[in-house]
């Protein structure tokens, strides 16, 4: 099997998996695959490298991650970026119809969206793709420290926005560390 | 409690549909990419200690005269402690310049001097004014290294019968190592090719290279040789090594430590070639924008200009300074930076060194090969 068929086989398989991660990261679906196509790009060009083609995945996601944290860095997209409009959270007016399921998700979205982007990676690493602590740092090339305070930190951003809807996420110091 | 979370992200991700990528376009830009890197950025190597200062010295040739190789040798020498650059079969260093008479494939530059290749394969010493051929060497695939503070190159020789890891030292004007214990007639010497032989580095009196054995470490002085990575496959398994600090290339990208075993991952970099710092305190990878990195993942600041599409570090100065190559688009010459570790601050050091398949650089391969 030719380098091309490899990876061929490797977009067809995992790249629906890896746009929606990346969405959840970035909240906008045109980025998203912009940064999907980057990071493929960097998963081809570094495939002869890879001892193990079963890790690609790993490679992708990786390149996913810190590219997306770095886009934002360098582009102050999070200050740019377009968002929708927010009504006030645990220090105002509820929003119109808050009790509802669907505007609670809405406003858990909106809430994520509004975190800083190393905060919103590692909950979607940890919450989403469900990988391990250690897992979680291979991929946003941080110590597993700093998994856990931006993690922590992150909920405990998110549980401010939901103001009295707090108990829908977890508790900071029950946040599973695998 | 956490399922709400989960629930959520699940949900919303699963709202979305996304087309599947244009297999080409990927393909042409990983390709693309290669090429560039492979033309464009030190693969690995390292190039020769050199202090960014403007020394002006009297140029060797008259400008359009090409001498031939007998009557290129001049009475003075080329400073070897300035930038240096090659285009065509001149040979750059600061201010002063030879024609060296063939077209240089690829150099390094020494405490003692340059070694270059020509087109041939013949690998050339310029020592003390005076260009002698030293060796042989596969091209286009020529593959020089060399150290900081060091008068030693080595090279893959192509002269016997089975390939063989040559070491030179140009102070002494000799050969101090020639080792094909472990190397087969069927071993190629690219980096990307399956089993071949190829000489990562040298660091200090250790030579790195890839052999049967895997990676290893040979002492120059005794031959004494240790296996670093029996696992390791091609080239680009080691990146570098400076002062005893590996810079290896796994799955996540660079990893940097004592040994295989002990390496790290370098957060955030997953270029696969770069340059560790002569005391292995920061590493520049083969970044589109210049970067550097302190070894804890830390992002040391370059303010290279904003008018470069693209730049990348290809060499370390000193443990405090970095030179970069910096263009402003695809088809432009090639400017050569000096960037401050400590203040970030970049200056110009050659306006327009030369364009694509024209410059070479002190990083001991063909740009653009």
């Amino acid at each position: 099997m030719t380098r091309r068929d490899e990876f061929a086989e490797f977009v067809t398989g995992r790249s629906g998996a890896l746009h929606r991660a990346a969405y959840l990261m970035v909240g906008d679906q045109a980025l998203a695959q912009d940064l999907v196509q980057e990071a493929l790009v960097k998963t081809y060009a570094a495939w002869p490298r890879l001892r193990d083609k079963g890790n690609a995945e790993a490679y992708c996601r990786k390149a996913i991650t810190t590219t997306a944290i770095s886009w934002f860095r360098r582009k102050s997209w999070s200050h740019e970026r377009p968002t929708e409009p927010l009504p006030t959270g645990a220090t105002g007016l509820d929003p119109v119809g808050h009790d509802d399921a669907v505007t609670q998700s809405q406003w858990l979205w909106v809430g994520l969206q509004q975190l800083p982007p190393r905060q919103r990676a590692a909950i979607v690493l940890r919450y989403y793709e469900d990988l391990t602590e250690v897992q979680t740092a291979e991929a946003m090339g941080c110590a597993v420290g700093t998994v856990k305070s931006q993690v922590s930190a992150g909920i405990a951003k998110l549980r401010e926005h939901l103001g009295d809807d707090a108990d829908l996420l977890p508790l900071t110091d029950l946040v599973v560390n695998r | 409690m956490t399922e709400k979370l989960r629930d959520l992200l699940h949900d919303r991700a699963a709202d979305v549909d996304f087309p599947t990528p244009d297999l080409d376009v990927l393909v042409r830009a990983g390709d693309q990419r290669v090429r560039r890197r492979r033309g464009l950025v030190a693969v690995g190597s390292v190039a020769a200690l050199a202090v960014a200062a403007a020394l002006v010295l009297p140029t060797l040739d008259n400008a359009g005269d090409s001498p031939d190789a007998a009557t290129a040798t001049g009475s003075d020498a080329l400073p070897t402690d300035v930038v240096s650059w090659a285009n065509g079969s001149v040979l750059h260093a600061g201010d002063a310049q030879v024609d060296l008479g063939f077209e240089v494939l690829a150099f390094v530059q020494t405490t003692a001097g340059y070694v270059a290749v020509d087109p041939d394969g013949v690998v050339h010493s310029v020592v003390d004014g005076a260009i002698s051929a030293i060796g042989h060497t596969a091209v286009p695939s020529a593959h020089l290294v060399t150290d900081h503070d060091s008068t030693l190159v080595g090279w893959l020789s192509d002269e016997g019968d089975v390939p063989a890891f040559v070491v030179h030292d140009l102070a002494l004007g000799s050969g101090v190592l020639e080792d094909s214990s472990a190397t087969t007639a069927a071993m190629g010497g690219l980096a990307d090719e399956r089993d071949p032989a190829y000489f990562y580095a040298l660091d200090g009196d250790t030579a790195y290279w890839r052999d049967e054995r895997g990676a290893v470490a040979v002492d120059i002085t005794n031959s004494e040789v240790s296996v670093i990575d029996a696992e390791a496959r091609n080239g680009f398994d080691l990146v570098d090594v400076q002062d005893g600090v590996f810079a290896f290339y796994g799955d996540q990208g660079v990893e940097v430590g004592g040994s295989r075993e002990s390496a790290r991952p370098l957060p955030g970099v997953m270029e696969s070639s770069g340059v560790l710092s002569p005391l292995a305190t920061m590493y520049a990878p083969d970044a589109e924008l210049a970067r550097v990195e302190g070894l804890d993942g830390t992002p040391v600041p370059l303010m290279v200009p904003a008018d470069y599409f693209f730049s990348t570090v290809y060499e370390w100065s000193d443990d405090q300074t970095v030179r970069v190559i910096a263009l402003q688009d695809e088809d432009a010459s090639a400017d050569l930076l000096t960037c401050s570790i400590s203040t970030g601050a970049c200056e110009l050091l050659v306006d327009g060194a030369g364009g694509q398949g024209e410059l070479q650089l002190p990083v001991g391969e063909r740009l653009g090969g």
